[in-house]
């Protein structure tokens, strides 16, 4: 065989093993993005399908707890470990602070689902939960603010006055 | 075989950029397509939101432990009468017991069985006619649709533990399943 040829063979070998390599590393890199394309999808999706609003809410003078109602409004099932999520923001106007779920002590927040029709333990598109706000002080006259965000970041605003 | 390696490289090249194109191609194609799909929910849910709209028109006070209170739909859209339970019926008001401010959120029970809740107990449209597009079979309220212009009464009960001074009034709020709502007070 002339020698030409035997370089060309080689250089074949070698182009191809190039480009496999080079082909592994593009393939996966487009999949890792087409994946990161499809997850901001979903997140987008879902964000979308999340709505709240918060029904009411009210507390009594001189009493230390809260109580509202919030209404899942949107299509998305919130599902009980996900509604531990949420947010909740709470205090006098202009002087709020974020409330901590079911903590051991004041303050603190903790729900019941007060319409769970399938009795699934999830927040339903159209049901109701009951929040209760344990404050480590006793309300007085004045404005009040109350915020509650879902895990996704959909959340609705209320404000009473005591 | 002069060349044949350039040539060989070059396909695989190809094949490749058009892999990607392709993979590209789909994933924007998903994209997308969760994108239309995200929109046109918030727009469905806009719209019901929109379309959906009550009214409270009276509240009698029959005794501490006893109300009627009558709901209108003047939305655009109908409520069936089996999705009634989503409904959301609150009552603010002074305590016989204690003077102290109550508020409660009611179940809906066409039953009567619970301690406190609601029913409807009758539906109508303007002042007298009853209502002759999809009646609500009352009072299991099974079947039938709360259309656009009707008035439903509901039947509000509260057990003796939390009767409510008649003397100070009530306020009931009314949260229909896309959230909208009313409040009236007596």
């Amino acid at each position: 065989l002339p020698s030409s040829v035997i370089t060309e063979g080689y250089f074949i070998i070698a182009a191809l093993i190039i480009a496999s390599v080079l082909s592994a590393n593009v393939l996966y890199s487009t999949q890792q993005i087409s994946q990161a394309y499809v997850e901001r999808a979903k997140e987008i999706k879902n964000k979308a399908m999340m709505e709240v609003v918060i029904i009411f809410a009210t507390g009594s003078n001189n009493s230390d707890v809260v109580y509202a109602w919030v209404k899942n409004v949107g299509k998305a099932r919130i599902p009980s470990n996900l509604i531990e999520k949420s947010d909740l923001f709470f205090g006098p106007l202009g002087n709020f602070e974020r409330i901590p779920y079911n903590a051991s002590s004041p303050p603190s927040w903790n729900y019941t689902i007060v319409n769970d029709l399938n009795s699934n333990n999830s927040l339903d598109p159209q049901e109701t939960i009951s929040i209760t706000i344990q404050l480590s002080y006793n309300l007085t006259t004045g404005d009040y603010y109350l915020r509650f965000a879902t895990y996704s970041g959909a959340y609705d605003e209320y404000e009473f006055s005591i | 075989l002069g060349g044949l390696s350039t040539v060989v490289a070059s396909a695989v090249i190809i094949i490749l950029l058009l892999e990607v194109i392709v993979m590209y191609q789909e994933a924007f194609l998903r994209f997308t397509e969760s994108m239309e799909e995200s929109l046109s929910r918030i727009a469905e849910t806009k719209i019901m939101m929109i379309k959906e709209s009550i009214k409270i028109t009276d509240i009698v006070i029959v005794n501490s432990t006893f109300l009627y209170v009558n709901v209108t739909n003047n939305g655009k859209v109908g409520i069936i009468a089996r999705d009634f339970s989503k409904i959301d019926v609150i009552l603010v008001y002074i305590a016989q017991v204690n003077s102290s401010k109550v508020t409660l959120w009611l179940p809906y029970d066409a039953s009567m069985a619970v301690a406190n809740g609601w029913r409807v107990k009758s539906a109508y449209v303007g002042s007298t006619s009853k209502e002759l597009i999809n009646p609500i079979n009352l009072p299991s309220a099974n079947s039938g649709i709360w259309d656009p212009n009707e008035t439903l009464q509901l039947e509000v009960w509260l057990d003796s533990n939390n009767a409510l001074d008649t003397s100070e009034g009530v306020v009931v709020i009314i949260v229909a399943l896309n959230g909208a709502s009313s409040i009236y007070q007596v």
